[in-house]
């Protein structure tokens, strides 16, 4: 077709799809009477890593960017932004800086911060909590009550008597497998004002809980694993509504114990295989947890995306944004009382089993 | 679409002596397929030398390019070659950082004015066919996936020296052009801007100057002569 006849045939079916943008706010008031429902998105482990002066791993540089630039589509826009933790490689300051800087393209004002291990053991969070506020806390929106904790932690000994700097102790839990590492943990300290924080919540009140590492135990060698998580558990055990969700293990998984559901966040820098499927010890991979296939490294994303989070009824509806693969859903089935995939739950697909 | 163009009507009543609603599907189809036989390519160069195993089918130097094609060009990961037939497509689609520049800018906008009407049953083929703008949403236009934003088909490279311009847009003049492309990650010029949807197989390859020589040397080769006596 010439444009011309284009032109013509437009007008003739006044087919017309506006190329001139309408104004955002005639767009939102669409879902005026929605606004009890809200959304939040949940970008997690971007690990963005320093090499020198201006230089940066440009994969995951790639990773965050194209996650801001999804979320910035979403319409209706969130409520607010979580980060799961991770969003430095090595937590020095020039990662942290380069990565809020990022962060600063998205084009929703409010974002909450969870500290990730990669984030923490460099100084301990000194730098990271002077930018972004305290390590713990909790806020209330629509009805909701989150409770953000920083789950990283470890022995005293391990932290403090160890290591000859903050450079050596950050090298040891960067990395997977490490028999050097230590298991993470909430800690007394941050349980004792867990059960005050909750003290003053009504039990109908649906309660939602963020950590960087599972608040359930599946597989310690590479710390899918909070050493103290049973004890947190029992804390959220009161409620009749409660979602926890994590970052850290880069991959789908969701799980239900007693009233809680957990859920996990994919990251924007790279996948891990599942620890079933490489494990040499016990892994306890939740069973509902549909898996994905291994990915693609031609597709430097592949494997990896990020979420959007319904859960003004209480119970969670995750969105996945994958970037080289089908979106998927992970929403509550209120008639099995667990989280399921709404695609491939029964009908599942084997993953991939070599490597 | 097609009982509605003006251009189509008067082609579709000298072919198949029908118009308006007798046009049916069957006839697009045989449209379709009388085009595609004309694109029949094979015999060339390329598959001489691959499937034919005639050392002196291609040049010394499109034999260094197919090198580059396979391995640091990583061009065969999705213009594939298998290893009884070459199709030149893996029929995914990818956004290269061709032309999406003019709407990076106001893309929220764009996207939610889109559904927007997409929702209120405005005809999408339209829609990216007769705006600029739109038709850069490439896949995304189709399957409302933020994963196929500005997402164009892999296509075939067969023949592919006989086809010029080249992208989605016709906006790369030479296979030299588009070669470069490639080897700066998706940029005509160094310092170019990288959208944040551009797919994670594109990345910054370093080629040489002989390199990308060798590999435009090596697309030449893809000709069939059949097709190069047609035109």
């Amino acid at each position: 077709m010439s444009a011309m006849n284009r032109r013509d045939f437009l007008r003739r079916t006044g087919g017309l799809i506006a190329g001139s943008a309408l104004p955002l706010s005639l767009i939102e008031l669409a879902f005026a009477d929605e606004q009890q429902n809200f959304t939040f998105a949940y970008i997690s482990d971007s690990h963005i890593q320093h090499i020198k002066g201006k230089d940066f791993v440009r994969n995951w540089d790639r990773g965050l960017i194209r996650t801001v630039g999804e979320a910035n589509l979403m319409d209706p826009r969130p409520d607010f932004v979580m980060y799961g933790g991770d969003l430095a490689q090595l937590g020095t300051k020039a990662e942290l800086d380069h990565g809020l800087e990022l962060m600063s393209a998205l084009r929703h004002d409010k974002v909450h911060y969870v500290m990730g291990e990669h984030d923490y053991y460099l100084d301990l969070g000194e730098y990271w909590e002077r930018q972004l506020g305290p390590q713990w806390y909790s806020f209330d929106h629509k009805g909701v009550h989150f409770v953000v904790l920083n789950s990283v932690l470890t022995y005293d000994e391990w932290t403090h008597n160890r290591w000859s700097s903050g450079e050596e102790r950050m090298a040891v839990m960067a990395g997977l497998d490490n028999p050097s590492g230590s298991p993470f943990m909430v800690g007394e300290k941050q349980r004792d004002w867990l059960r005050d924080d909750l003290s003053m919540i009504a039990k109908t009140t649906p309660v939602v809980v963020f950590s960087h590492s599972p608040l359930q135990k599946i597989f310690k060698n590479w710390n899918f694993w909070t050493e103290d998580a049973e004890q947190v558990q029992v804390l959220l055990k009161p409620f009749d509504k409660v979602t926890v969700f994590y970052g850290h293990v880069h991959q789908i998984q969701y799980n239900q114990i007693g009233n809680i559901s957990f859920h996990s966040a994919m990251a924007t820098a790279w996948a891990w295989p599942y620890p079933e499927t490489y494990a040499q010890v016990d892994s306890l991979l939740p069973k509902l947890t549909v898996e994905m296939n291994r990915a693609d490294p031609f597709f430097e994303r592949d494997a990896t995306g990020w979420q959007f989070v319904d859960v003004w009824s209480g119970n969670a509806t995750l969105h996945y944004s994958l970037t080289e693969n089908q979106p998927r859903t992970v929403a509550f089935n209120p008639k099995t009382g667990r989280p399921e995939d709404t695609v491939y739950q029964n009908d599942r697909i084997p993953p991939q089993q070599h490597f | 679409m097609v009982r509605d163009d003006p251009d189509y009507q008067p082609r579709f009543k000298e072919v198949f002596g029908v118009s308006g609603d007798a046009i049916t599907i069957e006839h697009v189809k045989q449209a379709i397929a009388a085009f595609e036989r004309t694109l029949i390519s094979g015999d060339s160069p390329f598959d001489r030398w691959y499937f034919g195993r005639d050392r002196k089918a291609m040049s010394e130097a499109a034999i260094r390019g197919f090198k580059v094609y396979m391995e640091q060009g990583r061009c065969v990961s999705c213009h594939t070659i298998a290893e009884d037939h070459a199709l030149f497509t893996d029929n995914r689609f990818n956004n290269l950082n061709v032309g999406f520049e003019r709407i990076a800018g106001r893309l929220p906008k764009l996207t939610a004015a889109f559904e927007k009407s997409k929702r209120a049953g405005g005809n999408v083929d339209v829609a990216v066919l007769s705006n600029a703008n739109l038709s850069e949403l490439g896949r995304y236009a189709v399957n409302d996936q933020w994963r196929s934003m500005g997402a164009f088909k892999t296509p075939t490279l067969r023949n592919v020296a006989r086809t010029a311009p080249y992208m989605h847009d016709g906006s790369l003049k030479t296979l030299k052009d588009v070669v470069s492309f490639y080897s700066k990650g998706g940029r005509v010029k160094d310092k170019d801007p990288i959208n944040a949807y551009q797919s994670s197989g594109i990345r910054p390859l370093g080629l040489s100057d002989k390199q990308q020589a060798d590999l435009v040397a090596f697309l030449e080769a893809l000709t069939s002569p059949a097709y190069a006596k047609s035109k």
